[in-house]
């Protein structure tokens, strides 16, 4: 979002203030948080990290208006020209449930959309109740079914996989889901038993663009593709000699911050 | 078979519309039904949103607020399929019995089923929580693109994906192999 605020209204005056020590969480590689942090700053976007601000409930509800000459002061004393207010917070990252519950602690994350199936809102249903997590994403086998109600299945951002949530995520379970429902319809309707496939991690990938400037050195695209095999063994396919290789811009214009992929969503929902 | 073989699936996302086209396209209509269950009346291209809230430029809504009508293929019309409905609607709570259960919605509306799905995705915050229906989104929109052309110095809170960049890449299985 700097880098697009950047780009489009090129003489406000962009900060970054977050808690981490660098941009993005520690899936990723220094190296790449530490370039982000640098390219962030050449193209005039103030980075400050570990530390933190104070918002005002407006800014939490989205109604803070734009405030003219306001200025903020973070924990740490530094003093920030800051008439709007952005709370832009990464959607969940659900690493390991420790982190996450770290995460919202400091930043404030919403979550995932499972508040309707807590015991307070669904006291009816206590299997689903209990595959929540303290983070309220659901646990589930790898058939991605509940393991406590095999009749029950999750999909997309809420399952409490440790994995980035992201589109190729949701991809990957959409059919995963369908066909193991079918083969559980098979299965009662024939009186037999089917065999289940179970969910394996496709490549974790993020690309993050900076504006749409597409000309070195003003756009930066950075993706890192860890390839889990089975296990917790990761094999990094696009690493050389353990350092992971960061890609140039050209890929950046193609994908996000030209098309932005919109002819694939349309695809998806036939309105193309 | 007195009954059919319901599966409701809640939430329409990639996740959710995704599972739904392949169990229309492979279940049977006398035999099974499926009911997608989403809160909003559109599917929003999150790779997109970012740039849409801060600019006008190039009407972004338009392409990436996607209505669910066709969903189940361009012949079909209103969200329906072989054997699915769409169901705009929010689900208040749920329920098991032994070997299934039921999802009741908002208004009292009470919905059995065999199997379900539960695929309702990230709750959004700041500038990405837009509004649930599609009428609403190009005022909402008008509202964070007038703060961002006014002001003269903005703080992004928060250096993840979403602060410093845009987020989501969900095609690098495509990747040509040269790259």
């Amino acid at each position: 979002m700097a880098g697009e605020i950047r780009d489009f209204h090129p003489s406000a005056k962009v900060t970054v203030v977050q808690k981490a020590r660098l941009p993005l969480n520690a899936t990723y590689p220094d190296k790449l948080r530490q370039r982000i942090a640098t390219e962030l700053e050449e193209r005039g976007v103030r980075v400050i990290v570990n530390d933190t601000v104070r918002l005002p409930q407006a800014v939490l509800d989205g109604a803070d208006p734009v405030t003219p000459g306001r200025k903020i002061t973070t924990a740490k004393g530094n003093i920030i020209p800051a008439e709007l207010i952005v709370r832009s917070l990464s959607p969940p990252h659900n690493l390991i449930s420790d982190m996450y519950l770290f995460q919202v602690a400091t930043a404030g994350r919403r979550g995932v959309n499972t508040s309707f199936l807590t015991a307070a809102r669904s006291p009816s249903a206590p299997r689903i109740n209990g595959s929540l997590n303290a983070a309220g994403f659901i646990e589930t086998a790898d058939s991605l079914q509940l393991k406590k109600n095999p009749r029950v299945f999750a999909a997309g951002d809420v399952v409490a996989f440790p994995e980035q949530h992201t589109l190729i995520k949701a991809g990957a379970h959409a059919p995963l889901v369908a066909g193991n429902i079918i083969t559980l319809i098979n299965a009662e309707e024939n009186k037999g038993k089917g065999t289940l496939t179970e969910y394996v991690k496709p490549t974790d990938s993020i690309a993050i663009t900076n504006g749409r400037v597409s000309e070195p050195p003003f756009t930066l695209l950075l993706i890192l593709i860890p390839l889990q095999t089975r296990g917790s063994l990761y094999v990094d396919l696009f690493t050389f000699f353990g350092r992971p290789i960061i890609i140039g811009n050209w890929l950046s214009t193609m994908l996000k911050s030209k098309g932005l992929m919109v002819g694939a969503a349309k695809g998806l929902m036939n309105q193309s | 078979m007195s009954q059919k073989t319901s599966i409701i699936i809640i939430g329409g996302g990639a996740a959710g519309v995704g599972a739904a086209q392949v169990l229309d396209k492979k279940l049977d209509p006398r035999r099974h039904s499926v009911t997608l269950i989403t809160e909003f009346d559109y599917m929003r291209h999150h790779p997109a949103a970012l740039r849409a809230v801060v600019t006008s430029e190039g009407e972004l809504e338009k392409d990436i607020t996607l209505p669910f009508d066709l969903i189940f293929g361009k012949d079909k019309k209103g969200g329906k399929g072989r054997l699915s409905t769409l169901k705009i609607a929010k689900v208040s709570s749920v329920e098991e019995t032994a070997d299934g259960g039921f999802v009741h919605l908002e208004g009292g509306q009470r919905l059995f089923w065999d199997y379900l799905v539960v695929a309702t995705g990230s709750e959004w915050n700041g500038p990405l929580r837009w509004p649930s229906l599609r009428k609403d989104v190009p005022a909402y929109l008008d509202t964070w693109r007038e703060k961002f052309a006014s002001a003269k110095s903005v703080v992004v809170v928060g250096g993840g994906a979403v602060g410093v960049g845009e987020f989501y890449l969900p095609v690098l299985r495509t990747l040509p192999d040269s790259f």
